[in-house]
């Protein structure tokens, strides 16, 4: 697999273009893409298996951290393109950053108190892209707040990438919910 | 022409109670009874009266821009396909076959040169007109049946696709009344009056009646507290929105428009333009810096990638907020799904439609959720039977303005938005309205003969 991210231009629009053609391309290289490497899915599964712990244990801090500067997360409505269409949210590491202050933001209305989740994370499958580790997984996420109980199914691509000691870090993220152009209720507490 | 005739197809029927009495009960010109949020028959009849029996918005033409193009909407419960016709026109056609009634198109959204039913093959042209029937023979006299698929008086403001099956609404221009010139303000904005409206809604659905939204659309001043969070993350960001203001001192303004539509416009309230009231946001860095480059980050530009800070709501169904349409749809008496469709400007620079992708993403994702939240606190505190009113008299000789017109001019705080959209409701909910379905071909003669022959010969 060669998706090669180190293509994107420094600045300007030819960035912001090549960043979403960037996001459009790991999800037709992932869909594409002939059996996964049985080591590289290993070690992955076990990376997203704690993304599944820190989100649900909502240790979103910790959870925040595990993304490089240059985090990228995607949650398309359909089968969009980033330039294109309305996604439900694409966000920088900034805004992830206030995605994590709401949940604790005690006039977050819609998130207080707070939801239980539990994530269940399907077979892992994991492709080395020059230095990145691009996986595919599916996703099934419960959803309890008070009374109300949501069951959530996706599809989640991530591009991985390793840190100084070696670490995996999660650079992009995106997550393909079919309900969502069904309808559900709000998802501000989704990450 | 006898189109009392319940059997005929164009016939104009008036259905259900006179509420009259009832009505002038619930909605006072200072409270409002509970049972409007909460009792499945009322809501059955608004499903007629409100969405059918007036106009409502049903979609924008650029969604269909092709011949053949159609995209499945709903007004209450039914379904519509509204059609770019092969000459151009604009057509809102029942989803529903006219042979049994099944529904035809199960896409969202294509490209058809017609309509066929899967169910025994039945096609339709564009218009709504039968094309083909397969075995047409098993029946004696064909040319009697109205077989031509049910259609919506349907007419288009300046792109913007209003439906009804009133048998005799009011004039379009009639029912938008002042709300036009707020209306033709919004289209004006877009460099040649050109808006594209993006196929894929963000659709979110909240556990509540839809009037929540309405009770919501002009009631600036919960802005401050049921979006606190929302105005913190601005602080921190160091911008000042808007909704951060001091409720006490905004200037921002609501009016009521005739028909239930109201308008805020929050431009008192921010002397420096939309623009300087947005966050920091995914690109814009680049996408501000690319617009530089060409010396074209200017105001004009800037303030076209937010929204202009008017919130105008067209009665019942349509909420202009930011740079989207909301679209109110009812499900249930406490179930009801809210649609944004982005609305992106094909005459500004590239880097301004790529930011307005960005910019709504904010509001939905950190300020929606406690305006949904909200409506579903009020339903629940709404099932107390025995607190039967709530209170809406807020403003009413206390700072409203009332003009010669009739129309109120409020402060942010100020119900009489409330009050005009639910005189309206009452004005339509009281009396059965007629309506009828419209068809391509109706020949009254045909049917006029028909009558006697049907009766007689007992035709199933
Ligand atoms: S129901 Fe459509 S062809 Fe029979
Ligand atoms: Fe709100």
């Amino acid at each position: 697999m060669n998706v090669a991210l180190a293509a994107t231009p420094p600045t300007g629009l030819a960035r912001v273009r090549g960043l979403y053609q960037g996001l459009v391309d790991d999800r037709a290289a992932v869909i594409a893409a002939g059996a996964a490497d049985a080591a590289l899915s290993t070690s992955a599964a076990t990376f997203l298996a704690a993304e599944c712990r820190w989100l649900d244990g909502r240790s979103f801090d910790r959870w925040l951290s595990a993304w490089t500067d240059d985090g990228l997360y995607w949650v398309p409505l359909a089968h969009g393109h980033p330039a294109e269409d309305q996604a439900l949210f694409l966000d920088d590491r900034r805004r992830l950053g206030e995605r994590v202050w709401r949940m604790s933001d005690a006039s977050a209305w819609a998130l207080t108190p707070g939801a239980d989740t539990v994530r269940l994370l399907g077979t892992v499958e994991a492709w080395p892209d020059g230095d990145d580790v691009l996986t595919s997984s599916a996703l099934h996420i419960t959803y309890c707040r008070g009374r109300r109980v949501l069951a959530l199914a996706a599809r989640q691509i991530h591009r991985l990438t390793r840190d100084e000691p070696g670490a995996l870090r999660i650079r992009r993220k995106i997550l393909l919910i079919p309900e969502l152009t069904a309808g559900l209720p709000q998802l501000g507490w989704l990450l | 022409m006898n189109t009392e005739d319940a059997l005929r197809p164009d016939a104009i029927a008036a259905r259900g109670p006179d509420l009259s009495e009832e009505l002038a009960h619930l909605v006072r010109p200072d409270l409002v009874h509970r049972r409007l949020y909460t009792d499945p028959s009322l809501f059955d009849i608004e499903m007629d009266r409100i969405f059918g029996g007036t106009w409502a918005y049903l979609g924008h033409e650029s969604e269909i821009e092709k011949p053949g193009s159609f995209v499945r909407k709903r007004l209450g419960r039914r379904q519509v396909l509204l059609v770019r016709t092969e000459a151009g026109e604009v057509r809102g056609l029942l989803n529903r076959c006219t042979h049994r009634g099944t529904m035809l198109m199960a896409e969202d959204r294509g490209c058809q040169k017609r309509f066929t039913c899967p169910y025994h093959g039945w096609s339709f042209d564009l218009d709504g007109r039968i094309r083909n029937l397969p075995v047409a023979d098993s029946y004696d006299r064909l040319f009697e049946r109205p077989f031509d698929l049910g259609q919506l008086r349907v007419e288009s403001f300046r792109g913007f696709v209003f439906a009804t099956m009133a048998a005799e609404p009011l004039p379009l221009l009639a029912w938008l009344g002042p709300a036009r010139r707020w209306l033709d303000e919004h289209i004006d904005r877009h460099p040649g009056g050109r808006l594209r409206v993006l196929p894929t809604a963000v659709i979110q659905e909240y556990r509540a009646n839809w009037k929540m939204s309405w009770d919501n659309a002009a009631d600036g001043i919960h802005a401050t507290f049921a979006h606190r969070s929302y105005n913190l993350l601005g602080k921190e960001a160091e911008t000042e929105t808007v909704l951060a203001r001091n409720p006490a001192t905004t200037p921002m303004i609501s009016m009521t428009l005739g028909h239930g539509h109201c308008v805020v416009d929050q431009r008192p309230g921010i002397p420096a333009g939309p623009w300087s009231t947005m966050r920091p946001l995914p690109t814009r860095a680049d996408l501000e810096d690319a617009l530089a480059a060409r010396g074209e980050a200017t105001a004009v530009n800037l303030d076209l990638a937010t929204g202009n800070m008017v919130n105008l709501s067209l009665f019942p169904n349509l909420l202009f907020v930011g740079n989207q349409l909301m679209v109110v749809e009812p499900l249930g008496v406490d179930h009801t799904r809210v649609s944004m469709f982005l609305v992106v400007a094909d005459g500004a620079p590239e880097e301004i439609n790529l930011l307005r992708l960005r910019v709504d993403e904010d509001f939905v994702s950190f300020g929606t959720p406690d305006d949904l939240e909200m409506f579903e606190r009020v339903q629940e505190g709404l099932k107390v039977v025995e607190e039967e009113w709530v209170d809406i008299s807020r403003g009413d000789h206390a700072g409203d303005v009332v003009g010669e017109d009739g129309l109120v001019t409020g402060g942010i705080s100020s119900e009489a938005p409330i009050r005009a959209y639910l005189e309206e409701w009452k004005r339509l909910m009281s009396k059965p309205i007629p309506t009828t379905v419209r068809r391509s071909r109706i020949e009254a003669a045909k049917f006029a003969g028909a009558r006697p022959a049907r009766a007689a010969g007992g035709v199933a």
